[in-house]
């Protein structure tokens, strides 16, 4: 049986000093487009809000309160999230690192449990009390248009939910493997 | 010395020594420690300013480069653990190749059997990293390093052995 310093004795030698590249491109962040994504939406809402606002129609825009604010409390926890995850020492040692780490990932996994469940229901709250106006204001075929287009929509909200659920309790399984004495 | 000098002197020293620490994350995947040894300089750029001396310079980089390869590791698709029969493929395909890194792929596939903790003590006592500097960048005492390596090298070592007959 060979012992492991005779295993190793040429570790030293792989080598890739031609591989590697002088100049650096830095990865985008993926949080970073959520972000955008959800503030074009807010945008799109409070413009739409503005452009239709009647102060006599209190349950239409009772419901656009619900939508528009639904989404900016996302954008505050989703920024906030991504500050958390930027203020991670990255030079503290591997022990005090993975605990921030797994933090970090219960905190996300609260915000996908609890915060995003209750944000998205109060979305579609408001969105139900849109449906009256809707109903009095557009053609029928494009009241059922918008009705029935909802669904899906609903349906794959609910599913990227579950996803990151089930994402963010796996990461936090595996750094709790992971650090095990 | 400007801290383009610095970092330049830095990256030069030790590039390979990160190379390699990435390549023992990756079980010897050379394009992919080539793309994780350029994540942690940038890291390594980014982070300059946090460097307050109270380690030396080696010691913050080794931290920031084990971070940085299981924080990847850990978030990026591409860094996902290959499974055997993948890692097979990917070696035949690069038979051909003339690389050192192959000798080693018993070794790459049992430290891959190691925690993280494990799998970057024992990369870093590869690299010969002082054994009190390594204490500081696992965030454990010097004496419990001592007695986990020898553990490692005991079980790698029968971990190679065994899986060649």
């Amino acid at each position: 049986m060979k012992d492991f310093n005779t295993l190793t004795k040429n570790w030293k030698t792989q080598s890739a000093s031609d591989l590697l590249p002088e100049q650096f491109q830095s990865i985008k962040n993926k949080q970073s487009y959520t972000v955008i994504i959800l503030s074009i939406t807010a945008v799109i809402l409070i413009a739409f809000a503005i452009w239709v606002f009647n102060p006599e129609v209190l349950v239409f825009n009772i419901g656009m309160a619900l939508m528009i604010i639904s989404l900016l409390v996302r954008i505050i926890l989703e920024i906030s999230s991504i500050k958390e995850n930027n203020s991670l020492k990255l030079n503290a040692s591997l022990h005090h690192y993975f605990e921030k780490i797994q933090k970090y990932h219960q905190n996300r996994l609260k915000i996908h449990q609890v915060w995003t469940p209750v944000l998205l229901s109060t979305y579609w709250l408001g969105f139900i009390l849109l449906i009256p106006s809707f109903k009095t204001n557009l053609s029928n075929i494009m009241f059922q248009y918008v009705c029935w287009s909802s669904i899906p929509i609903a349906v794959v909200m609910v599913w990227l939910i579950a996803r990151e659920v089930k994402k963010e309790k796996l990461i936090s399984q595996e750094i709790e493997d992971e650090v095990k004495i | 010395m400007s801290q383009k000098t610095e970092f330049q002197e830095l990256y030069s020293s030790f590039k390979e020594k990160v190379y390699r620490l990435c390549l023992g994350y990756l079980k010897g995947d050379e394009a992919l420690a080539v793309d994780l040894t350029q994540e942690v300089f940038i890291k390594v750029h980014e982070h300059w300013s946090s460097f307050k001396g109270n380690s030396s310079r080696a010691t913050w980089l080794y931290r920031i480069a084990v971070n940085t390869c299981l924080n990847q590791l850990r978030r990026d698709k591409k860094y996902k653990k290959m499974s055997l029969d993948q890692l097979q493929d990917h070696e035949a395909s690069q038979v051909s190749k003339d690389s050192s890194t192959h000798s080693f792929k018993e070794l790459y596939r049992c430290i891959n059997k190691l925690n993280a903790v494990n799998k970057s003590i024992i990369l870093l006592e590869l690299e010969e990293v002082p054994q009190q500097e390594i204490a500081g960048i696992i965030g454990i005492n010097h004496g419990a390093v001592r007695t986990r390596i020898n553990r490692i090298k005991d079980q790698l070592s029968k971990c190679i052995n065994y899986e060649r007959l």
